[in-house]
């Protein structure tokens, strides 16, 4: 299995748009560091950091700040990824490559266990590097305080985590339906944001169904904390609770969070392995 | 008989439609096994069941004496190629040719050479598979085929789209493979005549069902040029052939059928009429291997 992985992130390796994409990435990256020093730096004085406190978290631009700034709020970084994603997956069928491979063992899971360890290789690689890269770009702010590295830490392995499970849907998606359209749309979706409304409006409609204080719930849906105890969807949804998600955040929520991303990765890395046993290989 | 591959009732249903039915093949080692059928008659769809691509619905086979139900076992030495290669475009030979072995946990980059070289196609340096001709692409699918050093090679209407020069260089490599290496071969194709030049043994599949399976020899005399014989009494003319030499021969239906010395016709008739042997018919006939074929799956109509 560990050879079907190497295979994997060889041809990755060889590949013409895995450059493209990082090309990308870090050209993203580096206007989202444009972006960062227009708002703290605020050198055309327009006071652009105090309309983004609510956003950003106000106070300190801290490396929490800085890497919701550069990773977790950057659309570019899940679209990359999801295009990067959808093209390991379906490349080796699209091009046939999966007949040549696929007639070695008995138990189709095994590569699809391989496949996507190779995909989270990646992301790590990937998350590991824009990491640095950001903190790096942070460093040349003179607003960043290197402050905070307890809550970074927390909040890098929960998005770390969020990422990955994110990943394996589009990875689910694009190996059980063999075509890229799936995992792109699904991709797009989490990013944009389109589904948080939906979950919102689902929430609302439950607290009026169940009886629930609708003030309460019309704050909650605006992510204000008012302390009464409702049900809402939205935090059992993977795509809400990446992109609320804020490191300064209680425990609970830390742990909901966590839980709803490793419970996502399973559903759906368990699915695609159990569907790979039943279904023949289509090249 | 010493059998690499045999098949029990392999049977592979989509919704109402068989698209093998009950297939019960084997394959001896060391030969070149042709299995024969128009397209859609169920060939590609028992190579992919063997290929461990598709679950049979029903049946199952061996490899080595090894159920199919432990792939893992007996793939190591089965190398297969199923319809059109599957390569990278923009990879060289060389490096789609890694990915597979990297996939093997083979690393030589010598013994993949040799392999560039076995299938003819050691100098082609950085080309990439995309600007590869037909025939490259479909020896350097042959190339990845055997990788893991095969004792049984399936391949799925390898000189599908070929032109002549690209049918010989693949008959070639065929050749090399049995008779040089000892790999025994299960090919398919829908071309009798090129099959006919290749293989040892010949299965005739339609419409999923197995309809013959022969050794090149029984195919042959069943196809060859021979001089069919009806008389009045079969005992006493197979008493006087036997007396005048004849051994090639079998009785079918109401004639005997003689495979040797097809133009003393003359001489039979004499020797029949010196024993008061009435002949009704005799005549030369032969019939083509795609004839042959056509008589078996029920004419040219269904090609």
């Amino acid at each position: 299995m560990f050879n079907v992985l190497r295979m994997h992130m060889y041809r990755v390796s060889r590949s013409v748009s895995t450059y493209v994409l990082a090309g990308l990435m870090i050209l993203f990256l580096f206007l989202s560091f444009g972006l960062a020093f227009l708002i703290f730096e605020d050198p055309l004085s327009i006071g652009l950091a105090d309309a983004f406190k609510d956003v950003y978290g106000g106070g300190t631009v801290s490396p929490s700040v800085m890497h919701r700034f550069f990773i977790q709020s950057n659309d570019a970084v899940i679209i990359l990824l999801t295009i990067f994603g959808v093209l390991l997956t379906h490349s080796d069928f699209s091009k046939g490559f999966a007949k040549n491979t696929y007639t070695m063992f008995e138990r189709k899971s095994k590569f699809v266990l391989a496949k996507w360890g190779a995909l989270v290789s990646c992301v790590t690689v990937t998350y590991v590097t824009l990491t640095a890269l950001g903190l790096g770009l942070s460093a040349l702010l003179r607003s960043f305080e290197p402050v905070g590295w307890d809550e970074y830490l927390k909040g890098w392995i929960v998005v770390y985590l969020c990422l990955v499970s994110m990943l394996t849907l589009v990875f689910m998606i694009t190996s059980l339906f063999k075509s890229p359209v799936g995992g792109m749309v699904i991709g797009l979706v989490l990013a944009t944001g389109v589904f948080q409304t939906l979950e919102s409006l689902l929430d609302l409609l439950i607290a009026k169904l169940s009886g629930a204080d609708m003030d309460a719930a019309l704050s909650g849906m605006m992510g204000i904390d008012t302390g009464e105890k409702i049900f809402r969807i939205s935090d059992y949804c993977l795509d809400n609770v990446y992109l609320s998600y804020k490191s300064s955040m209680g425990t609970a929520d830390t742990v909901r969070t966590i839980v709803v991303a490793l419970v996502y990765m399973a559903l759906a890395l368990g699915l695609t392995m159990l569907l790979s046993e039943k279904k023949d290989v289509r090249v | 008989m010493d059998y690499i591959l045999t098949t029990h009732e392999l049977t592979k249903t989509y919704g109402k439609y068989n698209a093998a039915n009950e297939v019960s093949i084997h394959v001896q080692r060391g030969g070149i096994y042709g299995l024969i059928g128009r397209n859609g008659a169920g060939k590609t769809t028992l190579m992919k069941m063997i290929g461990g691509l598709s679950r049979p619905t029903s049946g199952h086979f061996e490899i080595h004496g090894k159920n199919g139900e432990t792939t893992e076992q007996m793939m190591p030495k089965v190398g297969i190629l199923i319809e059109a290669p599957g390569l990278y475009p923009n990879m060289t030979a060389m490096q789609n040719l890694t990915t597979k072995a990297i996939a093997l946990g083979i690393h030589d980059k010598k013994y993949l050479q040799g392999l560039l070289e076995e299938v003819g196609l050691a100098d082609t340096g950085k080309k990439k598979a995309k600007q590869f001709s037909l025939g490259m692409k479909q020896r350097l699918g042959i190339a990845m085929a055997l990788v893991n050093q095969p004792e049984l090679l399936i391949l799925d209407e390898p000189i599908n789209g070929l032109d002549p020069q690209g049918i010989a260089e693949m008959r070639a490599i065929l050749h090399h493979l049995c008779h040089d290496r000892g790999i025994t071969i299960l090919i398919s194709s829908h071309i009798l005549d090129e099959l006919s030049k290749v293989a040892t043994q010949y299965g005739i599949i339609h419409e999923g069902k197995l309809l013959e399976e022969e050794t090149k020899e029984e195919l042959f005399s069943k196809c060859c040029e021979r001089l069919e014989l009806r008389t009045s009494d079969i005992g006493k003319t197979l008493q006087i052939l036997g007396l005048m030499g004849f051994s090639k021969m079998e009785v079918k239906d109401d004639a005997i059928n003689i495979y040797e010395r097809i133009n003393e016709s003359g001489a039979i008739t004499v020797a029949l009429a010196k024993e008061n042997i009435q002949t009704n018919e005799i005549a030369v006939k032969s019939e083509a291997l795609e004839d042959y074929y056509f008589q078996l799956t029920g004419g040219k109509e269904n090609v």
